[in-house]
């Protein structure tokens, strides 16, 4: 089929962000950004809006000239005119919507690669709203979206402003009292309806949450199904839902009633409006101003202009307006600082005294409570920039268990070797598909100590020269704990590796062991 | 190898059978006709006002074709007073029509919204109230869905759908009598085109569910790509995967674009085949309006009247066709949510009848498999006394949560007997943090808890610092959408949960294990604290937990190894005492 999306995303204008891009001008360049798409998309937007603007007008040609005069040739001549009219307005559409489509998905892609880029890239440090993974993806995925779709602005209303200029243009010429009569008063009796209607639209809009808050706390309850089970709150859970649903209902009829008065209003004013139209060609019309064709074009372009009117009006002003709100957030973000790491390393220092640094092929054990180990492993860093510091957080991604071990640049033999030193050979009894199981979105296939043991071996596999691992298995049962920390040592032979735990099994095979309690530190060592 | 095969095309099998059902669209009708009981008149009231409200918008096109014929007949010498009248009756019928329509489409989506109201209240109750270990082989991720995407598909639905099929089905019904008020044969005409119509939506719904399902889950899988790049942040950065995962976003992302392409694709043809219904309904009566009016039969206005009428169509009905997707994912959602409640809502299973004494469990000849012949269990025989703490330990698939979960009563045993008559309370290494506040997160397990009461529990599990650090302390919102917790943190909420729903019995299944290090200590110490009083039994993995119960359980492939106190299970220099001698060596340097 013609146009579909190619394979690679089309090439778009570049969205510079600099100190001096405002959320308007970020808007603008969006709006702006894939003019391959949206210049011939808009053009053709005009034709399909003129395409419907002329139905009316050839309807009534078509009633003057062949029904009330009988003539077979005119009725053919305006039946080929109306076809052709109709595949005009209808291939216009079909092209230019598919345009204006593929270019705001183009300038939604260049967006959202860019924003992944700056989410993924970013040095961490400071603390942001937007590293809590829920605002980082509505910035992704809700806010591109928003944004991108003012791309659309410089396409539909440029075809709905053309088309109210077009029949606007016929009216004028057919009746010029008329004509003025319609083109300054249906956007008059546009704005007074929107203006009554935008209060109820605004709180219709809060009370829509409310449905989704409804949802969101289902499945909020379903998430702690196993927890509500365990205390026995079943009919808590029951009690709170419903009260949650009542007041959700509750606010969803009041925003129904509110769109139901609005629209209601809309009909009651558009009607009357278009009433006083066709009594006052009528009234022409009865004392021969207005030709009977004329009279009925007048009618049909009165009740077709008030649908671009509305949607211009409307669908423009509040595209433009959710795209700069969403522009404004994005902007934060693309234009953020990178904290200041020697500022935040230097208060950490102190911590990494009593540690030293870590001889060739040493494996050293800190001991160290949980704030204390988060310093000893900034100042570890600093030291050895070399690191591999692996988070303690086991987070597996999509993907196998091998894919996850077997990181680009890591030998078979390697992630094999690293899996028996975790102590995941016995997790093969549990994976059908042995180490090409896949391991659930985050993991969650796999229980916290067997995605623990996969995390660890992901790390071994490294081969890193300089290793920190903290609390690695904390949610492994004491029995594993005790094989990895056997295999852990021969492992590691030749390289420096430090161990942040408290597990007497694990501090048992290091060669000193630091404790780095908050007041100092002292040094011991193991047998 | 045959072996595993087909022990897993077993479990593939019986995955799809245990999955929790989906209604067909009779039984989605009963409940939804339950759930509207009692509100028949206001459905007939609905139905009347929408009527009403329909038959008022015909009558201005009918006027202005009248409008016409005074013009046709009575050019220059025309009477102005008839223009003016009719004008009257345009004006008072438009009135008419918008307030009856407004005050049905309001009646109709209260109806609607008050019954989906009804349902996600009882889905969410049966769920509930089902066997826990139905829900188990389901799994949560089904409910979760059903209860959270399913209801807000039908929510979302609803203002679009209800208005345009109680709009637009009275609309084209009413226009229909309109016209053949004026003459049949312009009827005939509407009735020609409807299968033009039909075959549009016909050939959009053989298309369009597939490509808007396949959309869907672009999104999904783009969302989920997204979230595990950012969840995993720390080691995206530690393993430098970012450029990596960069790529893997973008394809993703870009292949959602593919799908909408596909989707505009469909519904471009779709709306081509409308205009061409359109196009043949205008030539049709144009034509049909030039027969009758060089035979005589028919006026000028009655053409302009029947023409109007059809231009007046063309947005309801398009309105109609287009939310026919809209309403069929409605309906498969309705499906799911209705199929919760069908499931039969029986009792939690009751125990067995015993002579126990509150606070005992007596455990006899138990065992159990989740998949037939593959004993998680076996031979199982023991006694809790009340009062008594009696910790389990064991490597990772020794059975250790099953035990845990069948004295817990989530599931009955395959075999043997679980004789348990007392209040009970399982923690396990899943904690929920509720999307609420503290206060709420924790007066879920005693509805009625003081803040008094609330803030003590939170002292007891050493979880006084959390308060203090929380800005609103007990109003402060926790959860997805609030302040998050380390999952230490979480623990202590879910242990002091324990003391506010006071049990006779706690079972504690590894539920101290994710926090680190230093949390390992406070956590055990709050544990010790939950159990003072009662009943406990405890899966540890941290020896230490062992050491301080009054009996020890050593468990070994799904069976008891050893059994006695500590201090006799060292002596007896058994697996206990090796286990024991590995966690001790740095302990004692």
């Amino acid at each position: 089929m013609l146009l579909q999306a190619p394979g690679e995303p089309p090439r778009t204008r570049p969205l510079r962000v600099d100190d001096a891009t405002t959320a308007r001008r970020l808007t603008l360049r969006v709006m702006t950004a894939a003019p391959r798409y949206s210049v011939p998309a808009g053009a053709l937007s005009v034709t399909h809006q003129i395409g419907e603007a002329l139905v009316p007008v050839l309807m009534g040609l078509a009633i003057e000239r062949a029904v009330s005069t009988g003539d077979l040739g005119q009725l053919m001549l305006w039946l080929g005119l109306l076809a052709v009219d109709f595949a005009l307005l209808s291939f216009s559409w079909r092209f230019g919507s598919r345009l204006a489509e593929l270019g705001m998905l183009a300038v939604q892609h260049s967006l959202r690669t860019l924003v992944t880029e700056r989410l993924l890239l970013r040095a961490s440090g400071a603390r942001r709203a937007s590293d809590q993974p829920g605002v980082a993806l509505s910035l992704a995925t809700s806010d591109v979206n928003r944004l991108s779709s003012a791309v659309e602005i410089g396409v539909y209303p440029v075809g709905q402003f053309a088309a109210v200029l077009f029949g606007g243009g016929l009216l004028l010429v057919i009746s010029w009292p008329l004509g003025i009569a319609v083109l300054v008063g249906a956007p008059l009796l546009l704005w007074v309806t929107e203006r009554a209607g935008r209060t109820l639209r605004d709180r219709s809009g809060d009370e829509q949450e409310a449905a989704a808050v409804a949802a969101g706390q289902a499945a909020d309850l379903m998430t702690g199904y196993r927890v509500i089970r365990g205390i026995g709150a079943e009919a808590e859970a029951s009690r709170r839902y419903k009260q949650t649903s009542r007041a959700a209902l509750a606010s969803t009829l009041h925003a129904r009633r509110a769109e139901g008065v609005f629209g209601g209003t809309m009909d009651v004013a558009s009607g009357l409006f278009l009433t006083g139209i066709a009594v006052a060609a009528a009234l022409s019309a009865v004392t021969g101003g207005l030709g009977l064709g004329e009279l009925i074009a007048v009618v049909g372009l009165a009740q077709f202009l008030i649908d671009p009117l509305q949607y211009a009006a409307r669908n423009a002003g509040a595209l433009w307006a959710s795209a700069t709100a969403s522009s404004a957030r994005l902007l934060a973000l693309l234009r953020e600082a990178d904290p200041d790491a020697t500022g935040a390393a230097r208060s950490r220092r102190p911590a990494a005294r009593g540690i030293g640094r870590i001889g060739e092929g040493e494996l050293v054990g800190v001991a160290s409570d949980g704030v204390e180990a988060q310093r000893v492993i900034a100042a570890l860093r600093q030291t050895h920039p070399d690191a591999l510091a692996v988070p303690n957080a086991a987070h597996l991604f999509t993907g196998t268990v091998w894919q996850n071990v077997a990181l680009p640049g890591v030998e078979a033999t390697r992630a094999r070797a690293a899996l028996t030193a975790a102590g995941c050979d016995e997790l093969l009894d549990l994976l059908t598909q042995g180490w090409d199981s896949p391991v659930g979105e985050g993991g969650s296939a796999l229980s916290g100590g067997q995605r623990q043991r996969v995390a660890l071996a992901r790390a071994l596999a490294q081969d890193a020269p300089v290793l920190v691992l903290n609390d690695p298995t904390t949610a492994v049962d004491a029995v594993t704990e005790a094989g990895i920390a056997d295999r852990l040592r021969s492992e590691r032979t030749g390289n420096r590796t430090v161990l942040v735990t408290q597990s007497p099994a694990l501090l048992a095979i290091a060669d000193r062991v630091v404790r780095v309690d908050s007041p100092g530190s002292r040094t011991g060592s193991a047998a | 190898m045959s072996a595993t095969s087909s022990s897993a095309s077993a479990s593939g099998a019986r995955r799809t059978a245990d999955r929790l059902p989906v209604a067909d669209t009779r039984t989605v009708w009963r409940e939804a006709r339950r759930s509207l009981a009692g509100r028949w008149w206001q459905l007939a009231g609905v139905v009347t006002l929408l009527t009403g409200g329909a038959a008022a918008g015909v009558v201005s096109p009918l006027a202005l074709g009248a409008v016409v014929d005074i013009v046709q007949s009575g050019r220059a010498s025309g009477d102005p007073a008839a223009v003016w009248m009719l004008g009257g009756w345009m004006a008072a019928s438009i009135l008419l029509a918008a307030l009856l329509g407004a005050a049905g489409v309001i009646g109709a989506s209260r109806l609607i919204e008050v019954a989906l109201a009804d349902l996600r209240e009882r889905m969410v109750d049966t769920a509930f109230r089902l066997p826990q270990s139905r829900v188990e082989v389901a799994g949560t991720g089904d409910l979760i869905s059903r209860a959270g995407d399913d209801v807000a598909v039908v929510a979302e639905a609803i203002p679009s759908v209800v208005p345009a099929l109680a709009g637009s089905f009275f609309t084209i019904a009413v226009t229909l009598v309109g016209m053949a008020v004026i003459d049949p044969w312009y009827a005939v005409v509407l009735l020609v085109v409807v299968p033009v119509h039909a075959l549009a939506v016909r050939g959009y719904l053989r298309h369009a569910p597939q490509v808007y399902a396949g959309e869907r889950a672009a999104v999904a899988d783009r969302a989920h790509h997204l979230l595990d790049s950012l969840r995993g942040l720390e080691s995206v950065r530690a393993y430098g995967l970012a450029p990596a995962h960069i790529v893997r976003i973008a394809r993703v992302s870009w292949a959602v674009a593919g799908w909408t392409m596909r989707a505009r694709a469909i519904q471009n043809v779709f709306f081509a085949r409308l205009n061409l219904a359109e196009l043949l309904g205008m030539g049709g009566l144009l034509v049909v309006g030039f027969v009758l009016v060089s035979n005589g039969s028919g006026s000028i206005g009655g053409t302009t009247a029947a023409m109007l009428l059809f231009l007046r169509l063309f947005g309801p009905i398009n309105e109609l066709l287009f939310v026919v997707d809209e309403l069929q994912s409605a309906l498969a959602s309705l499906g799911r949510i209705v199929g919760v409640i069908t499931c039969a809502p029986q009792r939690r299973p009751s125990r067995v009848e015993s002579a126990a004494s509150a606070g005992t469990v007596r455990l006899t000849g138990v065992a159990h498999s989740y998949i037939e012949g593959h004993d998680v269990l076996s031979d199982i025989h023991f006694e809790l006394s009340p009062g008594e703490t009696v910790a389990v330990v064991g490597a990772s698939g020794a059975g250790k949560s099953t035990l845990a979960a069948l004295v817990a009563g989530v599931h009955e045993p395959t075999e043997g007997s679980v004789e348990q008559e007392c209040s009970v309370v399982l923690v396990t290494q899943e904690v929920h943090v509720f999307d609420a506040t503290l206060r709420a997160n924790l007066t879920v397990a005693r509805a009625d808890a003081t803040d008094e009461a609330v803030v003590d529990a939170l002292a007891r599990v050493g979880a006084t610092p959390l308060v203090s650090r929380l800005a609103s302390g007990l109003d402060e919102p926790l959860g997805s959408s609030g302040t998050t917790l380390t999952p230490a943190e979480a623990q202590q909420l879910a242990l002091a949960r324990v003391l506010l729903a006071d049990p006779e019995l706690v079972i504690l299944d590894e539920a101290t294990a994710e926090g680190g290090s230093r949390d390992a200590d406070r956590l055990d110490r709050a544990a010790a604290e939950v159990g003072r009083g009662r009943t406990v039994l405890i899966v540890a993995h941290r020896l230490s937990q062992a050491a301080t119960a009054d009996r020890v359980i050593l468990m070994h492939d799904g069976r008891i190894h050893e059994q006695g106190s500590h201090a006799e299970l060292v002596a007896a220099g058994g697996g206990y005492a090796r286990l024991w001698r590995a966690w001790s060596r740095e302990g004692e340097a």
